[in-house]
Order: structure tokens, then sequence, then C-alpha cells
């Protein structure tokens, strides 16, 4: 059933995803079921953890790297799950009148689904590298929700903004997590959480502990981090409402709650979160006043009660921290509802700016009412429940005992920001119900009844918690606050009255002080003048203009469009690494005397000496020096003839028959005499390098073939009949010892060719061969003759070729080159128009054909419980020809032919089309 | 019968360095066909001929023949397209020679 909790939201998530069409109710009862079933399970389980029990369901992932489904549900668990699901639930019916009819509902709810199973995966991860997994999800999909309305400018930019800052926060989060794992032996979090002395008194307690906080700080929006969560309200508001005031930046909340047993307690941890989060406070509160934005001035106020929970963490009594469990709870349901009270506003007034709204209690006073109630808990006013976390906080603030000035500082900045919180929430209400009626865009009414249920109901919470908190909530509190200190609880009351006190002064300091400050602005109209700069958001745009102007500078040196300055950079390298053995090489360089060579051999070499050599002495006349390379090419293919390598023989002369063919294709279109080289030292340098590379080659070709030395050969030679089923084991080894390596060159190859396609697709060349000034040559019935004689030969010895291939000189890319051989002909004889006509088929997808041949051999090995490319040899009998001995094999065989012979028709076929385009002209 | 091959090898090879030594000095690309054509097909198939009668292996002759048949299909062909090439740029006049009827692309 734990199981089931998890998998609910997920599965909501994929149906949206997969149905082709659903309208908004069915988006939103789809996802709005879920979530209540979720909360049907917990309390199904509520009697079990209500009793102290700790409910877990573990299933296996990678155990390799200590990561395991292991769900875990505690006290702390299950009372920020009630959370997760019961906001959910509400934010799904109010999202469902929000959304305005152009918005694709079923994008909305999945990704909102999405986000409620991650943020529920945040809560029950019982391994820490589980919770890491949920955290990332949460970030994606909140970047998701943010860039909704794609189409803004400031949605994308504040999408792009909160993706940055909490993913990196992320990363940090994971080396913390690792650091602790190492220094735990584990992930499970209960073993970390036993763990607290040993983590505490470890050497790399500080390092981790730095690190946590910082994926906890990005993700709540803490100072420095919290420049993100008011660009985030560019999102619909019913994703601010539950992502960015009610659990998503609770996460990071949730997570030091968490791991207080494990990590708190020490001078590190009392330092840097209360520091942080006190100067958060003060900053959102600050902030907050001076927003002209509804939602942005809700979220500093976000920002700031963030920082009051981080803070009450920071202090780190037990006391404290019931007090931050209790102003979590309260703070997710008052601002909830204040965020969908503005998002109401918004939506019936066609405003958010608080300059143009004014007077609108008489249009909306239910609305209103509500309104106001959640704002004065918001600002902490006696019957509310705002009120009584914050009493625990000022009393906490008072109790706290650290170095003196600290300690006076901390309830003096308290009282501050509790002025300014007085201070934003008047505003709020004032200049948005009251006052001269402003001009907004629509006129103003009361919005559809079910799209203020779930604000009314949050706000009668917060009544509810603060008239009566014995029986509401002091149970829940009870639950959360055991699970998080994981021991016993310490004494406390929940009470409105609890007597004369300082915190009750401060409360009245803060309220005083509030309405006065609010009173002076107003009246100076100081707060409408004021537009704060957003540095956070200067510096993080800075940072990336920064890192994108670099990236392009390096691209620019390294891509300069020259294929010789690419190979250039190729060959320094491959020098760099190969030149490092030779530095200091103690053996000779052969270990056995070198034999005579014949003079067919000293032949052959002089060939292919000549033939390079005219390739760079008439490298300007680019057709002298594609002929010179295929001689070259031929020369070598003799050179496998002569040492008895007839698969090795046959494949470059065929390779070398297509390339030349194809280069002279590609020729039409440069220039017959290519320019001159500019600079004389740019010649000597290539040319050094080119000796070099060239010297070293023949070193370490010299070294292999004289000294003998145990090689594989004798294995593959044994085994080749046994056990990979064919007699030649050339094409053994290419499909079967070493089959996972041509999988990736056939892969290569085909994105060769794919790439060649996009390149040459609807591209307009101009031939600049003066010979293609003539036009195109007229048919030539010998030609034409030769070539129809020719391709059926072909095909029949390209099927002998690949069927022999297993156990005599052939295989699959043997035969697709003699058939595309074969098709070339067909093209030079009758044109690619004609052939074209009659050969019209989609190579792309034969090249897809091919790679699918090829990988589906290799996991069909996984049916028969074998690792990837396991090949078989069966017998097979089949009725009229008798006993065959197939090779599995051959399928992956076939996928290399497909893709051999599809990607060689594929460059054909546009370099045809790009001269059809340009005889055209 | 190795005499008889030798000679045959022999032969095939002078004629083989004539028609090269023909390649290099004749005067244009037209002439030059005739050398690399006629005189280089007649050499490889004295060539063949030799070496069918120096080995006297089984199913070689068949092989022998195939190859000959292939060199005497192929090559001129290719001699062809190439004086067609040397024709084309060249501009070279050949209102007096003898066509083929209606040379134009099979349907």
């Amino acid at each position: 059933m734990l199981f089931a909790l998890i998998a609910l939201p997920f599965a909501a998530a994929l149906a949206l995803m997969l149905a082709p069409r659903a309208g908004r109710n069915l988006s939103a009862w789809t996802v709005g079921l879920a979530a209540l079933a979720g909360l049907a399970i917990l309390f199904v389980l509520a009697p079990a953890v209500f009793g102290g029990e700790v409910l877990r369901a573990r299933a296996p992932w990678i155990e390799a790297i200590g990561l395991e489904f292991f769900i875990r549900i505690d006290g702390w668990a299950w009372l920020f799950a009630f959370l997760v699901l019961g906001i959910g639930a509400l934010i799904v019916l109010y999202a469902r009148w929000y959304l305005a009819p152009e918005d694709p509902p079923r994008r909305f709810f999945a990704y909102l689904a999405l986000f409620m199973g991650a943020m529920l995966g945040i809560t029950l991860a019982g391994n820490l590298l589980l919770l890491i997994v949920f955290w990332e999800l949460t970030s994606i999909s909140s970047f998701l929700l943010i860039g909704f309305w794609g189409r803004r400018h400031e949605a994308r930019a504040g999408a792009r903004m909160a993706l940055a800052v909490t993913g990196g926060g992320g990363l940090a989060l994971l080396a913390g997590v690792l650091v602790i794992g190492h220094i735990v032996g584990s992930y499970d979090l209960d073993l970390v959480l036993a763990s607290g002395e040993l983590i505490r008194s470890h050497p790399l307690y500080v390092p981790a502990l730095v690190l946590v906080l910082l994926g906890a700080f990005a993700k709540s929006a803490q100072f420095p981090f919290h420049f993100w969560l008011p660009h985030a309200m560019a999102a619909p508001t019913p994703v601010s409402a539950y992502l960015h005031s009610a659990t998503m930046v609770k996460a990071g909340v949730f997570l030091l709650a968490r791991l207080h047993p494990a990590l708190a307690g020490s001078t590190e941890w009392l330092l840097i979160v209360s520091a942080i989060g006190l100067s958060t406070l003060v900053l959102g509160a600050v902030a907050a006043v001076f927003q002209q934005d509804l939602k942005g001035l809700l979220a500093y106020s976000t920002i700031s009660h963030l920082g009051l929970i981080t803070l009450l963490f920071g202090l780190g009594s037990p006391l404290a921290v019931v007090a931050g469990v209790f102003h979590i709870l309260n703070h997710a349901t008052f601002k909830a509802s204040l965020f969908m009270a503005a998002g109401i506003i918004d939506h019936e007034t066609g405003t958010r700016d608080l300059r143009r709204l004014g007077g609108l209690y008489a249009a909306m006073p239910i609305t209103g009412t509500l309104a106001i109630v959640a704002s004065l808990a918001m600002a902490g006013v006696p019957l509310l429940n705002g009120f009584l976390s914050k009493e625990m906080f000022l009393a906490e603030t008072l109790a706290f005992e650290s170095w003196p000035s600290y300690q006076l500082a901390v309830p003096v900045l308290a009282v501050f920001a509790g002025i300014c919180s007085v201070a934003y929430s008047a505003r709020f209400v004032h200049e948005t119900f009251f006052g001269p009626k402003g001009h907004p865009p629509k006129t103003p009414h009361e919005p559809p009844r079910l799209m203020r249920v779930p604000v009314e109901i949050l706000v009668v919470l917060c009544l509810a918690v603060g008239i009566l908190p014995n029986l509401v909530v002091a149970d829940l509190l009870a639950l959360g606050a055991g699970g998080v200190l994981q021991g016993p609880l310490p004494d406390y009351h929940l009470a409105i009255w609890h007597g004369f006190n300082w915190p009750l002064a401060m409360s009245a300091i803060s309220l005083a002080g509030g309405l006065a400050l609010y009173a002076i602005l107003h009246r100076r109209g100081i707060a409408r003048r004021i537009d704060l700069l957003s540095r956070g958001k200067i510096a993080f745009e800075g940072i990336v203009a920064a890192l994108i102007g670099l990236a392009q500078r390096v691209t620019r040196t390294l891509e300069t469009g020259r294929i010789q300055g690419y190979l250039l950079w190729l060959l320094a390298f491959i020098l760099l690494v190969g030149a490092s053995p030779f530095v200091d090489l103690a053996a000779p360089l052969s270990t056995k005397p070198a034999q005579p060579a014949g003079p067919m051999a000293v032949g052959l070499w002089l060939l292919i000496v000549a033939g390079a050599l005219t390739v760079t002495v008439a490298y300007r006349r680019r057709l002298v020096a594609v002929i010179a390379m295929g001689i070259v090419g031929l020369g070598v293919s003799l050179v496998f003839a002569l040492l008895s390598a007839p698969d090795l023989a046959l494949t470059q002369l065929l390779v070398d028959m297509v390339t030349t063919v194809l280069l002279l294709m590609a020729l039409r279109y440069l220039p017959a005499i290519s320019p001159p080289e500019p600079e004389r030292l740019a010649r000597w340098r290539d040319g050094a390098i080119a000796v070099a590379a060239g010297l070293g080659t023949t070193a370490i070709v010299y070294m292999v073939l004289t000294r003998p030395h145990p090689s594989i050969a004798e294995y593959i030679l044994a085994t080749t009949m046994s056990e990979a089923g064919g007699a030649n084991a050339v094409n053994t080894v290419i499909v079967d010892y070493r089959g996972f390596d041509t999988l990736g060159e056939i892969t290569v190859f085909a994105i060769a060719g794919i790439v060649i396609y996009a390149l040459l697709d609807r591209v307009r060349l101009t031939a600049l061969t003066p010979f293609a000034a003539k036009g195109p040559a007229p048919h030539s019935l010998l030609l034409n003759l030769c070539a129809q004689l020719i391709l059926p030969l072909a095909v029949a010895v390209s099927a002998y070729l690949f069927l022999r291939g297993h156990n005599a000189p052939g295989g699959g890319f043997i035969a697709g080159l003699v058939l595309a051989i074969a098709l070339i002909l067909q093209y030079i004889a009758a044109g690619s128009e004609w052939v074209d006509e009659r050969l019209d088929h989609d190579w792309n997808r034969w090249i897809g054909a091919g790679l699918l041949a090829a990988a589906a051999t290799g996991i069909g090995a996984f049916a028969f419980a074998h690792p990837f490319l396991t090949s078989s040899t069966p017998h097979v009998h089949l009725p009229l020809v008798g006993e065959i001995h197939l090779a599995s094999a051959m399928g992956f065989d076939t996928g290399v032919y497909l893709v051999v012979f599809a990607a060689c028709l594929l460059m054909l076929a546009m370099l045809g089309k790009v001269s059809r385009w340009e005889a055209r002209d | 019968m190795t005499a008889l091959a030798t000679l045959l090898i022999a032969l095939g090879a002078v004629i083989l360095v004539i028609a090269g030594w023909g390649v290099v000095t004749l005067p244009d690309a037209l002439s030059r066909q005739h050398a690399a054509t006629k005189a280089g097909t007649l050499a490889l198939a004295m060539i063949a001929f030799g070496a069918f009668v120096a080995i006297p292996a089984d199913g070689f002759g068949v092989r022998l023949a195939l190859i000959l048949g292939f060199l005497v299909a192929t090559l001129p062909v290719a001699s062809h397209l190439l004086a067609r090439a040397a024709v084309r740029e060249q501009d070279i006049p050949t209102d007096d020679v003898p066509r083929i009827g209606g040379s134009r692309a099979p349907d």
C-alpha cells in the first residue's frame, strides 16, 4: 500500500500524458482523485503512525551504489504528506476554474500530478539517494510548470533561473549526501538518523553540512539564493500557490527538519542556519513592503517566513523545532489561501498591480473578507494560527543563548521583521480592497462559487487552529515534532493566552509599529514609487551571459569552418598522445629480423608511394589528386591480396571505388584548381606535423610487426568454428567477437548518412568545373546496356557474398557495397532522375531498419538470459532444403548490410538531387 | 608447356609496355584511347591465356574465362566514355563519326 501511495500521482500523470484528448474536467478529476485516494491511504495508515509506529516498505533498485526504493513513513513524513496531498487536492479544484480556455489542461494537470508525486517522494523517501532523485524531479516539474505559458518571455526566464538555482543546489545536496553516506556507510535514513554523534564528530562533518545546507537553502529561497522565487511568479497562480508557497519551497526546510537528528546540535549548524535564516527573514520582510505586484509581495513574504522557519531550526532547541514545524503548517495554510485570493483578483480584474487596484471590497465582499482574514494570519493577529506560531517563535528568540551581541540582535531583528510583515499585510489589504477605486482592465465581480471554496476551506482552518488549537492541531503537531526530533517532546502548551509576557509585548509592538509604518508610507505614497532592483537576477543574468560569451569565443577559435584546421588539431593531438610512449623507449624497436621483401612487394610499395607523392605535389589540381588517391587505395588492396587477406582486399577495393565516385561527384561544386596556400610558414608547419605523424605511425606498425607477442588471434582462430559458428574469422570478429564495436561503427555511418541528407536537402549549388557548363552528357547506349547487364549479376553476387560471409570471404559490409556500386553505375548511366523515379525509397528508414535489426539481434540475447549480443548457432532443419547451420549473427550482418547499402544510396541520391536543382537554374 | 606460358606472358608484358609508352607520347586524347584500350586489352588477354596454360588447376580456366569476359565487356565501354568526355571537353568535331541509331535513354 505504501508503494501505491507514491505511485498514484505518477500514474495520474502518465494516464493524462497518454490520453489523446482530455478536457478540464477530466484532467482535474484524474489528478484530484489521485490526491484524494492518497489522502484516503494516509487515513488508513494514520492509527499506526499516530501510535508511534514507523511504516516501511522496501524494493531493490540499484544495489551497486546503495540506492534502494525505500518508503518510510514516520510522524513527520505523514504530516508533510498530508500537507502535500491536502493542499494539492484544493489546488486541483482551484486550478480547474483558474485555467483560461486556451490553456491546455491535460499538460497542466499532468505536470501538476508529476510534481505532486515527486514531492511525495521527497517526503516519504527512506533512502537519501532516492530523496535526491525525487528532489531533482521536483526541480524539473517546477521548471515545466513555471514555463507553462511558454510564449511569455518572463515565464521562460523565470523557469530557467529557477531550474539553474535549484538544480545547482541539488548538485551540492548530492555531494553532501554522498559525504554523509561515506561517513555512515549507508544511505538508509534509519541508520543516518541514528548516527548523529558519529556524523557530528567526523572530520568531514563541516563539508557535508555546508553542501547539504546549500541544497536546502537554494530550494527554500534563502539568502543569497532567494532571487529566483519572485521571478517564478510568472507561473500560473495555482502553481505559485502550490509549489512556491506551500510545498516545493518547503522541501528545503523539510530536509532541515528531517536531518535534524543527524546534523543539528553543533555550533556550525547554529551559526550558519540561524544567520542565514535571520538575514532572509529581515530581507524578505523589507522587500515585501515595496512590491507593486500582488504575487511579488506574497513571494517576498514567503521568503521572509521561510527565513523565520530556518531561523527556528537554526536555534536548535527542541521547543524551537516544535515551533518550526507548527509554522510550516500554518504558513502553508494561510499563504496558499492568500495566493489563491490573489489569483482570484487577477482572474476577475485582469491585473495584479497594486497601483491599479483599489476599492475592490464593494465588488468582491466575500473574497475580500477571506483575504483579509488570511492577511491577519500572516501578520500574526490573535485568534488566528499565525499568531500562535509567531508567539512561539518570539519566545524562542528570547530564550536563545549565545554571544551577547548575537543574542540581542535576534529578538530585535525579529521584532523589526514583524513590524514589516504587519506593514505589508496592511498594504496588501488596504490598497487592494479599500481606498479609492482603481482602474483595472476588467470590471471586478465575485468569482465562480467552486473557485472560492478552496480559499474558504483554508481560511476556516486558519481560524479553527487559531481559536481552538488544542482541539484541532495539537495531535498533528506532536506527531510531526516527534518525527523530527526522533525522541521525547519538550513541554509546551498551545494556548492563545499565556499571560502578560515579553512575546506578547513584542507582538503588540510589531502590530502597532507595522500599522504606523504603513500609515506613514501610504500617506507619503513612498511605497508606490519605489521600484526595488532585483540584484540577484542581474547577477544571475550576468553570469549566464558571460558563460555564453565564453563558450562562443571558444567555439569561434576552434570551429573555423575549414577542414584543414580540424585536421591540424586532430593530428597535433594524436602526435602528442602517440609520441609519449616513445619518449623513454628502453627496448629496441624490433626483436625479429626483417624478412626480405619480394619484387611484388617492392613494386606495390613504389606504386603506393608514387600515388601519395602525386597527391601531395599535384594537390591543387583536384581531379588529378582524387585519381591519385584512388590509385593509392588500389595499391593498398593489392597489398592485402598479396598478404592473403581476401576480405580486407575486397573491402578496401569496394570502399575505394565508392569513395572515389562520391568524391568526383562532389568535385563538381568545387573549383577545378584549389587556391594556393597563403603562407609559407603554415606549409612548413603542416608538413612537419604530417611527416612526424607518418613517421610515428610507421614506427608503431614496424614495432607491431617485428615484435612477436601472444595475441588474441590464436584464441579467435581456435574458437571461431566451435563458438561463433563460422569459419571466416574476419567476419566472426566483426559481427560476433567485436560485435558491439561494429554496432557503434554502423551507428556512426548511419549518422554520417543522415547528416549528409540534412546538409544537402534543398541545397542549391552551382557547378563550378568548366566542364559542367557543357550541360548534361547525352545518354550512351553502350553504358546503359552494360549497366543493365551488370545489375542483376551484381544483385546475385551481393546475395552470394552476404550468405557465404560467415564461412568464406564475404559478409554484410562487402555485399552492401557491391550492390551500392552496381546502383552507382545505374546512376551514372541513366541519370539520377531516371533512377530516382524507379528507386524512390526513403533511405533514412532503411538505415533505421538496419540499425534496428542489429540492435534487435543483440537484444534478442536477453530473451535467453544472456548479455547483449551473445550469438547462438542453431541447426535448423528446413523441409526441402535440409539441415542448415545458421548463426544468429546473420541478423546482425543483415543490419550492417542494410545500413551500409542505404547510407551509400542516400549520399548518392542527395548528390543526384543537388545536381538536378543545379540543372534547373 | 611452361615455355608457351612464359612466351605468352612475356609478349603480353611487352605489349603493355608499348601501350604505356603510347599513352605517354601520343599527341591527343583520342589517339591515347587507341593505345590504352586496344593494346591494353590485348596484353591482358595474352597474360590471361599464359596463366591458363601455366597453371592446370581445376576451375582455374573458368575463372580466367570470366575475368577475360569482364575485361572485354568493360574496358571498351570505359574507353568509349573517356573518348566521349574528351570530345565534349575539347569540342572535337564529330560530324564524320558514324552513329548508332538514336542514342537516347532507355525507357
